[in-house]
């Protein structure tokens, strides 16, 4: 055999990329990605035409209100592509006892870690991408225009993206099943995060730090939606609260969400023992 | 303790709480050895294996792949290693094929490398047939057969393999034994550490042995000499018919030869010596023109009979 004598060596950064490269082959292949372009289409399908279907003049001539309309729903599609890909990338590996196999070659585990975490989120933005382009499209073709916020709206989605990422890793490196992690993600990032935050504002507490609360500026950033939030708001209680966010804070704070998470995950990954 | 073996374990520990599963174990197995690490459910065989391929930390002491600490040095120490812990599962998405690229290209090797590799490894593991099959598709031999391609890749100078043949069919079984026993012709710088349960297996395909309980190790020498530690092992010999007195006190009277006693057409010789003693004696009982036409070495009985002994006197 002359495997030997070709060998080269593997760098960390190197095999970073081949556990990164299975990664996304395990995503295309599974289910879960089949689960979550479905839900994409279904999304993307009802409000294009239930416009038109139910209320009869179709979408919005105003590029404004049509991107509102697509984009007041891209918050949930990150956390629902954290809750499908992220969650199960570390805990796969002992549940599936795939670990047996790739733990025990030489391969440092801050690069299994790196390619996993990498992975799930790039295929998180990368759907969350998909999903602003075809919003881009139908703007386009609806009203012939686009609203220049919507590319800021996606840059608070991609650090949201590596925050619930983050969240999600860390609970699949301290659970043992998968079907476990994605349900706890799920319901953390969609009800126990925003009723901490509820309960803390209600005690006066400042809940910008919070992860939920930072996340609304991927839809407050857009003028249209304040718009309408505060017509909706003021017709029920005679106010106006939403105002325009400060994106960089926000930016801020999801990412130091998502570094604090991933960091976390890490050190009870290299501490976990099959 | 001889220095400078591929794999060195020194005063190795395992706490789970007040449990010690792994009590103070050093084991140095020689180069080119196939070494059979055996002991009852609980003895520490898996823990000591997991703790060797970096799936979990000692307690203290400490483990040396190829001259490198694991627990220092985890990458290093298994760049030459091939594993194959319990019955480890794949990637179902992934064909054989598929599988033994992504460990190539993991321990990296070259493109063209991993190419002309896979395809050998293929064939050695029988698996050709299906190598662009799902692995999910598979049964467990077959996976198994795969688990052992995989450690075969960049020709790996340790080979760990922990109940290799475990859970599988009798057939399973067969076909797993029949490539690790071709293992050593594949490589002549090759050590193997094998632990099993069962002791027919280790007597067939390894070279020395090591028995565990209690997370201690009781004995660690050449199969022979385990087998028959007063140096007389037992042998079966068959023959056409019945040997008369006279046949059996030529056998009796044969240098080397302690006793033999005849029950039908099996005479049981008690041989002092090792596979030396034994060859000559074969080539004299041919001499003999007896009708003899089988001789076996009943090492896995008398491995048996040693592993029962031992573990029983270890409690």
């Amino acid at each position: 055999m002359d495997g030997h004598v070709a060998r080269r060596g593997a760098g960390d950064l190197r095999q970073t990329y081949v556990i990164m490269k299975n990664e996304v082959l395990k995503f295309v292949r599974g289910r879960r990605m089949q689960i979550y372009i479905l839900l994409l289409a279904v999304v993307l399908s009802l409000l294009t035409a239930v416009p038109y279907l139910f209320e009869g003049h179709g979408l919005s001539g105003d590029p404004e209100k049509v991107i509102v309309s697509y984009l007041s729903f891209a918050p949930t599609l990150v956390l629902m592509a954290a809750t499908l890909f992220a969650s199960v990338s570390i805990v796969s590996e002992y549940e599936e006892r795939t670990a047996l196999l790739l733990f025990t070659r030489p391969v440092r585990k801050r690069s299994i870690f790196a390619g996993k975490f990498l992975a799930a989120m790039g295929i998180s933005v990368l759907m969350i991408g998909i999903y602003y382009a075809a919003t881009a499209l139908v703007s386009l073709a609806a009203s012939g225009g686009l609203d220049g916020n919507m590319a800021v709206s996606f840059g608070l989605s991609v650090v949201y993206a590596f925050a619930t990422s983050g969240i999600a890793v860390l609970i699949s490196s301290l659970m043992k099943k998968a079907s476990t992690s994605t349900i706890l993600t799920f319901v953390a990032l969609l009800l126990i995060l925003p009723v901490i935050s509820q309960v803390l504002a209600a005690s006066g507490v400042d809940t910008s730090w919070m992860l939920d609360r930072a996340s609304e500026s991927i839809c407050t950033v857009l003028p249209g939606y304040r718009e309408m939030m505060n017509q909706l708001i003021y017709s029920l209680t005679g106010m106006t609260v939403v105002s325009e966010p400060d994106a960089a804070m926000d930016a801020a704070v999801m990412a130091g969400w998502g570094a604090a998470t991933a960091l976390a995950s890490f050190l009870l990954f290299r501490r976990r023992e099959f | 303790m001889s220095h400078g073996n591929p794999i060195e374990i020194t005063d190795l520990r395992k706490d789970y709480g007040s449990f010690t599963a792994v009590d103070d174990l050093s084991l140095s197995v020689e180069k080119n050895s196939f070494t059979g690490l055996l002991g009852p459910n609980g003895a520490g065989k898996s823990t000591t294996l997991k703790i060797m391929c970096n799936l979990m930390r000692a307690t203290s002491g400490s483990v040396r792949l190829n001259g490198i600490d694991v627990a220092d040095d985890p990458k290093g120490a298994l760049q030459d290693v091939g594993t194959v812990v319990e019955t480890p599962e794949f990637y179902l998405y992934l064909t054989p094929r598929e599988t033994f690229r992504y460990v190539g290209e993991l321990i990296g090797m070259r493109r063209e490398a991993i190419s002309s590799q896979t395809d050998e490894i293929l064939e050695k593991v029988k698996m050709k047939e299906w190598e662009d099959r799902k692995l999910g598709t598979f049964s467990k031999g077959m996976r198994q057969r795969v688990a052992l391609g995989q450690a075969l890749m960049d020709d790996p100078k340790i080979i760990i393999l922990d109940e290799p043949t475990s859970g599988l069919d009798p057939r399973g079984m067969a076909e797993v034994r029949e490539i690790l026993k071709n293992l050593r012709s594949y490589s002549d710088d090759l050590t193997v550490l094998m632990s099993s349960h069962i002791l027919h297996e280790v007597g067939d395909l390894c070279d020395r042995v090591a028995i565990m309980d209690h997370g201690r190790l009781l004995v660690h020498d050449d199969i022979g000499i385990v087998n028959a530690p007063d140096g007389v092992r037992n042998i079966t010999l068959t023959t056409l018919e019945p040997l008369s007195q006279e046949e059996l006190d030529m056998i009796s009277g044969l240098p080397d030869v302690v006793s033999a006693k005849n029950n039908g057409n099996e005479t049981a010789v008690c041989l002092r010596g090792g596979p030396p003693e034994q060859n000559r004696f074969f080539e004299q009982v041919v001499g003999l023109d007896i009708g003899a036409y089988s001789l076996a070495d009943d090492a896995g009985d008398a491995l048996e009979s040693t592993y029962l002994r031992l573990v029983k006197e270890s409690r």
